[in-house]
């Protein structure tokens, strides 16, 4: 991994959090490949991985991330897309009766604590906004 | 292994559209942690390219999605496909980056929709046939 000083575009809060969404999504994909194999699909050329192991790489990435607080304008975009797509993602696996990676009370409460995160970021940049105008 | 008797072709497709339409997405998210620095090598090996994944799908889909459903199973496939779509609309205006076109999208929910509302009008069909026979139309 490219150190961050050495890539503008690397953010290690925002990469984190992208790669537990990323994990999410490849659990949905699991669900769906596993549905088609049970109808008789030849999913022999899709990847595969089993679901503990997903779901492991999924729980770690955001026990890492999650209690990092946003410091960035990336790393907070990153926090409030990993909200919207648990609540997304819920509908999504309904409409394939099937369900989340994390489960309906761990899933909420993971999109609280991200936006909760992105709360704090705002009250923050908020505050530096409200000092920058009473200098001016 | 899954077993046999339970296998339905029409169905299958389809299952294995969604999974491909699911895994274009992985696919778009891994390379954005990727691109933000995430090491991820050691746990997801190479990927195709978001290209290649998107022609897989619409590859996966227009085999299947002309088909006239035989089955319930096939039938409940093609409207779990046209919901995933609406779905997934969502996740990429989130993600900003949808897998294809919104008129495609729109075209292939249509027909999976009527695909599967001309299976149960069938249906229903048959049942009104059932119901006009006499002395069995007037039980009900």
């Amino acid at each position: 991994m490219t150190a961050p000083e050495q890539n503008p575009d690397h953010d290690r809060v925002g990469a984190g959090i992208n790669h537990a969404i990323a994990y999410r999504l490849l659990f949905n994909f699991l669900q769906a490949r596993m549905q088609a194999k049970e109808q008789g699909a030849n999913v022999a050329g899709l990847p595969d991985m089993d679901w503990p192991t997903v779901s492991e790489h999924y729980q770690k990435l955001l026990d890492e991330w999650l209690p990092e607080k946003p410091d960035t304008i990336r790393s907070a975009r990153a926090f409030v897309d990993l909200a919207t797509v648990i609540l997304i993602d819920r509908q999504l696996t309904e409409h394939f009766s099937i369900g989340t990676i994390g489960g309906d009370e761990k899933d909420h409460d993971v999109a609280v604590r991200a936006l909760m995160a992105v709360g704090a970021w705002l009250d923050k940049r908020e505050g530096i906004e409200a000092g920058r105008h009473s200098a001016a | 292994m899954s077993d046999a008797k339970y296998h339905d072709r029409h169905a299958a497709g389809i299952y294995r559209a969604i999974a491909l339409r699911f895994y274009c997405r992985y696919v778009d998210m891994r390379d954005s942690a990727e691109f933000r620095g995430a090491d991820l090598t050691a746990s997801h090996g190479r990927l195709p390219t978001s290209r290649e994944v998107t022609d897989q799908y619409t590859d996966a889909i227009e085999e299947w999605l002309w088909e006239r459903p035989a089955s319930a199973t096939a039938a409940l496939a093609l409207v779990e496909f046209a919901g995933v779509i609406t779905a997934d609309r969502f996740l990429g205006e989130v993600l900003r980056d949808q897998v294809i076109a919104e008129e495609r999208d729109a075209f292939y929910q249509t027909i999976a929709l009527s695909t599967a509302a001309e299976w149960i009008n069938r249906l229903a069909l048959n049942e009104l046939a059932e119901r006009s026979r006499p002395g069995e139309g007037d039980a009900a």
